[in-house]
């Protein structure tokens, strides 16, 4: 694992995959806002959870992306039946290949229903605050 | 049912006759199988003529391709035709991986598995051969690897294929046809068990009683090769620690042979190797003002991980990605050992099972549980 110096001013940088159904467009205003107002974080939407590729995760990762949070609905609420259970398969290879990579804690699949205001904005200052102890991504820059 | 194949001091002649018997008396119209070619290589081909049978060589301790996607290229679709297939363990393992990808199916086909001892890399079989020039030298080769193994499985052969030494699975399961090669004399007989339709067909009559020997040389092999594994597998977990998947694979050339020969990546086409991740020059020149410098071509971890992410839930441990790598790179051995960490949670065990399904197309609601994540 490489790791980069940080620069005193650096802030990371997050990028959001956020599930249409559930966040994207019905989730308060306020909380999308919020986030989307944040110069260093990304906000994008994916159809549902179950469209979500490990692959996308590893190209923001690989393209310079600190962290990644991957939002959707909670277990049971897929308007699609089984597309955040599909997400848990495949996001928990992910982790487990991103931990053997050295990049533990770069990625986190988290869930949240519209109803829950402030939780979003919440989420998005957690995954910074740990990005930021492990510092800006060296992965593949070497 | 078992039967016993008489040998004459002469297995390999004995295997041959009976592949000759499966085509003559139509139980297949063709075999997949391990053929001798005049200059002495030895490949996969399928063949429809008992006669040119003599040139099988099944026993033969080399391995230089995974014949498991020869067998879905003749099986997937229809029309198809009774086809059989003489496979190694770990190749009999990555049918079935296959067959639930959808790209084999085990529809009209028989499966004939031997137990095997370990093969070498294709250049050392080729030395070793150029030093044996008549059959009876070369059978000393596949010979001496099976009687090593039954006398002291504790006793790795260092010229084997990585793989082949730490290969905790070298034992047939699950086929249609058995050669029961662990703890074989091979000179008197070889015990073989097939279905009682086949055995009946070909004119072959049960012995009865069980195949205590085998039983007793599978146990022993698979637990000595079991901790060769387990030690090899802590070793790399020390390594991936360490210098993370980067460092281990640090000199990775990128040629890509590692899936080109693994028969779990049947993508037709793969992302690595479409133009989806050429990017505008001015991309990269971005890329290497933000982070200072940027390494190129930038995706060989984004390759490995991927590729992790693909089909290490279905590796099967045929090490033919560490046979292939031009850099001498522990491919496989990075791949089992990160398999085995992933797998654990679904409970997976690749090459089992036809019916049980990959873990990332089941759906079952209570395989996962919420973290606490979004609550008040």
């Amino acid at each position: 694992m490489s790791t980069i110096q940080a620069q005193p001013d650096w802030e990371p940088r997050i990028v959001i995959f956020l599930c249409d159904w559930c966040l994207y467009s019905e989730l308060d205003r306020a909380d999308i806002v919020k986030v989307q107002a944040q110069p260093n974080v990304r906000i994008v939407k994916i159809p549902c959870l179950g469209r979500m590729d490990p692959l996308h995760v590893l190209m923001a990762l690989q393209e310079g992306i600190d962290g990644v949070l991957i939002a959707g609905c909670h277990l049971g609420d897929c308007h699609y039946r089984q597309g955040n259970f599909m997400a848990e398969n495949r996001v928990s290879v992910l982790l487990r290949v991103l931990e053997a990579a050295g990049e533990k804690g770069r990625a986190r699949l988290a869930h949240v229903s519209t109803a829950e205001r402030g939780v979003l904005p919440r989420l998005v200052e957690e995954v910074k605050e740990e990005v930021k102890a492990l510092g800006p991504i060296g992965l593949f820059a070497t | 049912m078992r039967v016993t194949i008489p040998a004459e001091k002469d297995a390999l002649k004995a295997v041959r006759g009976f592949l000759k018997q499966l085509l003559e008396a139509k139980v297949v119209d063709a075999l997949v199988v391990p053929m001798e070619t005049p200059a002495g290589a030895i490949t996969p081909a399928l063949v429809a003529d008992p006669g040119l049978l003599d040139a099988a060589n099944p026993l033969a301790p080399v391995m230089g391709l995974n014949t498991a996607r020869v067998v879905g290229r003749v099986t997937v679709r229809e029309p198809r035709l009774r086809i059989g297939a003489v496979l190694r363990p770990c190749e009999l393992r990555a049918l079935v991986e296959l067959i639930k990808l959808k790209q084999a199916d085990p529809a009209d086909l028989v499966t004939i598995g031997f137990d095997c001892a370990g093969t070498y890399d294709v250049p050392d079989y080729v030395a070793k051969t150029q030093k044996r020039k008549t059959p009876k030298a070369k059978a000393k080769l596949w010979r001496d690897l099976y009687g090593k193994l039954g006398a002291a499985p504790s006793v790795t052969v260092p010229a084997l294929r990585d793989a082949c030494q730490m290969c905790e699975k070298p034992h047939v399961e699950g086929a249609d046809v058995t050669f029961e090669l662990f703890g074989a004399d091979m000179i008197a007989g070889i015990p073989v068990t097939l279905p009682d339709e086949m055995a009946e067909t070909l004119g072959l009559s049960a012995v009865e009683g069980e195949n205590d020997v085998r039983a007793a040389m599978v146990e022993s092999v698979v637990a000595e090769r079991t901790r060769v594994r387990d030690a090899r597998f802590g070793e790399m977990r020390q390594r991936l620690e360490g210098e993370g998947i980067e460092g281990v694979l640090a000199t990775c050339v990128r040629c890509h042979n590692c899936m080109t020969v693994c028969p779990i990546c049947y993508c037709k086409t793969c992302l690595f190797k479409s133009p989806a991740l050429d990017h505008e020059p001015a991309q990269y020149v971005e890329w290497a003002q933000r982070k200072g410098a940027y390494r190129m071509l930038g995706d060989t971890m984004l390759f490995h991980l991927t590729r992790l992410n693909h089909m290490v839930l279905s590796c099967i441990g045929c090490g033919m990605c560490t046979s292939a790598c031009p850099a001498d790179l522990p491919v496989g051995l990075v791949f089992r050992t990160i398999g085995q960490d992933v797998r654990q949670p679904f409970g997976y065990t690749p090459g089992g099972d036809v019916e049980e399904p990959l873990p990332l197309i089941a759906f079952r609601e209570d395989e996962w549980v919420e973290s606490s994540v979004g609550e008040e």
